[in-house]
């Protein structure tokens, strides 16, 4: 009868940790740190977006509308988080460190940068993480202008192709860009 | 017999027309807390509450009053609307992130979660979602605080159309 128990009691542990890991976005690959950004917090304009797995869906479920793909590419996501600070002087040089700390960071656990932009005002990076069969399984914007600092995680599944209409769907030029430079390289 | 039947409909009325009734207790807490953190005092300008056969009214109301079908649209799925209008009396201190930063505890416990917080020089802006108890997410918060005035608004009922609509117009202006 113990071991019954003591059997039960453990299934059900392993049930809830498994359930708990599934749930748990920050294990997923493609999911980023960015680290302490909250001492960035005191600037000005700070704006934060969260959106996980089921407010995704949520937008999905709407967005069948206006396009029909759009469902089919937010359904495979499972977090989109963006942190966007007003860059003024006193944090300037803090914001581009903290660009340049995740550049290293993320190139040096085998994400692949795919867009580097550096001019005199801005720096803008765009990585793509890859899962076993290959498939995008997040991506990371991270850009620096005069006027703002952003830090973008998008956590799931991505098809390359659709990157352009996810820059859309949340107002991310960068993403855009991608979207453009391969079809020109197509044509 | 037959007169005091005649009066069942008028003692059930209010049952349906829980239109201006005032806000709940919970709502009052999150207002506490967001008043207590933004350091000045204010004063309340109106706050009450509407049923589902008030927002019905509202959204009819909306429907002939002008062509804004985003917010008729939204106020068909709506069951309950809370809302609470406050203007500043005294105090200096600007719409800050902290205020969000400060009630982030209070409104996680009562089960809150934040997906947009933003602050601007004059702004201030907080959305919060809750799901009920099968999970479903059926409302919203919007804590709005300007230089001057502090507007919150508690939204209850199918929300998927509100918050694409909200995610839309606060969550996605991610210009970089």
């Amino acid at each position: 009868m113990k071991i019954i128990k003591s059997t039960f009691l453990l299934i059900t542990f392993l049930a809830i940790s498994i359930a708990a890991q599934s749930s748990d976005v920050t294990k997923e690959p493609g999911y980023v740190d960015f680290g302490d950004l909250a001492k960035f917090e005191a600037s000005t304009g700070v704006t934060e977006v969260v959106l996980d797995e089921d407010l995704l869906s949520v937008l999905a479920e709407i967005s069948t509308d206006e396009d029909p793909n759009v469902m089919e590419i937010l359904n495979g996501l499972k977090l989109v988080r963006a942190n966007v600070f007003e860059v003024d002087k006193k944090n300037t040089s803090e914001l581009e460190a903290k660009v340049n700390n995740i550049d290293s960071k993320l190139v040096s656990s085998n994400w692949k940068r795919i867009v580097k932009t550096r001019s005199k005002d801005e720096i803008a990076n765009v990585y793509i993480k890859q899962g076993a069969n290959k498939k995008i399984v997040g991506l990371v914007v991270t850009s620096i202008d005069d006027e703002e600092a952003a830090f973008v995680n998008i956590v799931g599944t991505i098809d390359l192709a659709t990157i352009g209409k996810l820059g859309k769907q949340f107002n991310i030029p960068q993403l855009n860009g991608v979207n453009h430079k391969d079809k020109s390289d197509e044509e | 017999m037959k007169n005091k039947i005649y009066l069942l409909p008028i003692l059930f009325l209010p049952l349906f027309l829980n239109g201006c009734l005032g806000i709940n207790e919970e709502f009052e807490s999150v207002r506490d807390v967001v008043l207590l953190s933004s350091g000045n005092d204010y004063k309340s300008e109106f706050q009450f509450s509407i049923g589902s056969v008030g927002v019905t009214i509202s959204s009819w109301a909306i429907d002939v009053s002008s062509d804004e079908d985003i917010a008729s649209k939204i106020l068909d799925d709506v069951s309950s609307v809370q809302v609470g209008v406050y203007k500043k009396l005294r105090g200096t201190n600007p719409p800050d992130f902290q205020i969000l930063k400060d009630i982030e505890p209070e409104m996680q416990k009562s089960g809150w979660r934040s997906i947009i917080r933003s602050s601007s020089e004059k702004e201030l802006t907080g959305i919060y979602v809750r799901k009920d108890k099968q999970e479903v997410l059926n409302r919203l918060f919007v804590i709005s605080l300007e230089d001057d005035e502090l507007v919150l608004v508690e939204v209850e009922g199918d929300l998927r159309e509100a918050l694409a609509n909200v995610i839309k117009e606060k969550g996605m202006d991610i210009e970089i």
